[in-house]
């Protein structure tokens, strides 16, 4: 099923998403106690809020006005602040440029940008107990944005590192359930600091066969995990000596 | 990567040559429901390349293998003998990878895979499902042009239509506001599009 829901409603709807597989095959520790969202994680929703869903930015986004807290009238002006902003996620006014600086340099790339204008974005679909939210859609093209510290060539790397080709497998599927086929599958990755630079990835087939494995493997482990354990497994863990050094 | 075994090769090779000439093209028939795209299947292969192998007299068996294991990742390194009616025969080695998914078929889906690659090199088969290769990408779309009456911005006709559609809620009006003056000029073009073309 296709939700009309914004990114706080998607998040409130407890179900198997692709972030929670990728925290999974990190660790079990990841997956109990997920990692609390850093600042550059904030500035990468402003960032995706400027550029996917500008209406809903307000909703997601605050931004910390000018406090001294170093007096208690600051301090107790900035507890009343944050009690205020809730659930969303609180940014200074130098990342906020920031956002605006990523949002402009994604909508003036000749590739990115009509890309993005022209799609349909942040799509919510829940099926059995899983659940996807998709950045945009353009057609046959599905698009993931990803703020990054370097969005340079250097990004192909972690596209597998950190299990980039996991969600969009993930995401695809989820689409194809619900009728969007997809042909093309993109990752458009912005610098989350200066330059700002913008690159379009292309994934191939053979990506999102890898991916799907790895969510399969994630959705077999999630099945399978015995009771909650802390830290990576007692027993030593053996290192194999990848293909690339032999 | 072949190993000739023998010094006398000129029948098998003439053999295999005729039966290039004869598989050519091989139709995808193998689906994948995920994606939506076919792919030549083993069974495509086997149908496309066994009438060959009977005509010209080749016989093909493995006769080694080999596995080992990365991660999640099985592969499999399998050792084929090509043999010709003539007694002539040459060994190929061809390779196959799968991830382990637990349910133990994964060897054999090596195999499998390790078998496909070993026909589509030897008889030079096309069937345009090379694994690795992209799709080109699609052109950049074009986007649609709003439709701005002289001397005003894509914006003023949003402004406008925000407030017609807020009417006397002034809430709704100032939050439509804040969003369109966040609102980059291409954002607020393609807006107007969309709500222009009613997809909004």
């Amino acid at each position: 099923m296709i939700h009309d829901w914004t990114a706080a409603q998607y998040h409130a709807h407890d179900a198997i998403s692709a972030s929670l597989l990728k925290r999974l095959r990190q660790g079990a520790p990841h997956y109990h106690d997920p990692r609390p969202v850093g600042d550059s994680a904030h500035k990468g929703t402003a960032g995706h809020a400027l550029i996917l869903d500008p209406e809903q930015f307000n909703n997601e986004v605050v931004i910390l006005p000018d406090i001294n807290r170093r007096t208690k009238a600051g301090r107790e002006e900035y507890a009343q602040f944050m009690e205020a902003a809730g659930d969303r996620a609180v940014i200074t006014q130098a990342q906020f440029d920031d956002a605006r600086r990523m949002r402009d340099a994604v909508l003036d790339h000749p590739y990115a940008g009509p890309l993005l204008l022209s799609a349909r974005t942040e799509i919510s679909m829940t099926w059995g107990d899983r659940k996807a939210r998709v950045d945009a859609v353009a057609g046959d093209v599905l698009v993931d944005l990803k703020t990054t510290r370097d969005a340079g060539p250097a990004y192909a790397r972690s596209i597998f590192r950190y299990d980039v080709h996991l969600q969009l497998a993930w995401y695809a599927d989820a689409l194809a359930l619900h009728d969007i086929p997809t042909r093309h599958w993109m990752i458009v990755a912005v610098d989350n600091v200066a330059p700002f630079g913008v690159a379009v990835y292309q994934l191939p087939p053979a990506a999102i066969d890898a991916g799907r494995a790895a969510y399969e493997g994630a959705l077999e482990l999630l099945r399978t995990m015995g009771p909650r354990e802390d830290g990576y497994g007692p027993d030593p863990i053996m290192v194999e000596v990848p293909t690339w050094i032999k | 990567m072949d190993q000739v075994t023998g010094k006398q090769t000129g029948q098998i090779a003439a053999a295999i040559a005729a039966a290039t000439g004869s598989i050519g093209y091989v139709r995808q028939t193998g689906q994948n429901t995920h994606h939506r795209y076919a792919y030549a299947s083993d069974e495509d292969l086997a149908r496309a390349v066994n009438p060959a192998l009977v005509a010209h007299g080749l016989a093909i068996a493995p006769v080694n293998m080999t596995h080992a294991r990365e991660g999640k990742s099985v592969i499999v390194t399998v050792t084929w003998e090509i043999r010709h009616s003539s007694g002539e025969s040459m060994q190929m080695m061809t390779i196959g990878e799968d991830a382990d998914r637990g349910d133990g078929k994964t060897v054999y889906k090596c195999m499998t895979g390790a078998r496909k690659y070993l026909l589509r090199l030897l008889f030079c088969i096309a069937t345009g499902d090379d694994a690795e290769q992209h799709t080109p990408a699609p052109p950049a779309p074009r986007l649609p042009e709003p439709v701005i009456p002289e001397g005003q911005t894509a914006q003023d006709v949003l402004y406008r239509m925000a407030r017609e559609s807020a009417g006397s809620d002034t809430d709704r009006l100032a939050k439509s506001i804040d969003y369109i003056d966040g609102l980059t000029d291409a954002q607020a073009r393609a807006t107007l599009a969309r709500k222009q073309q009613g997809t909004t």
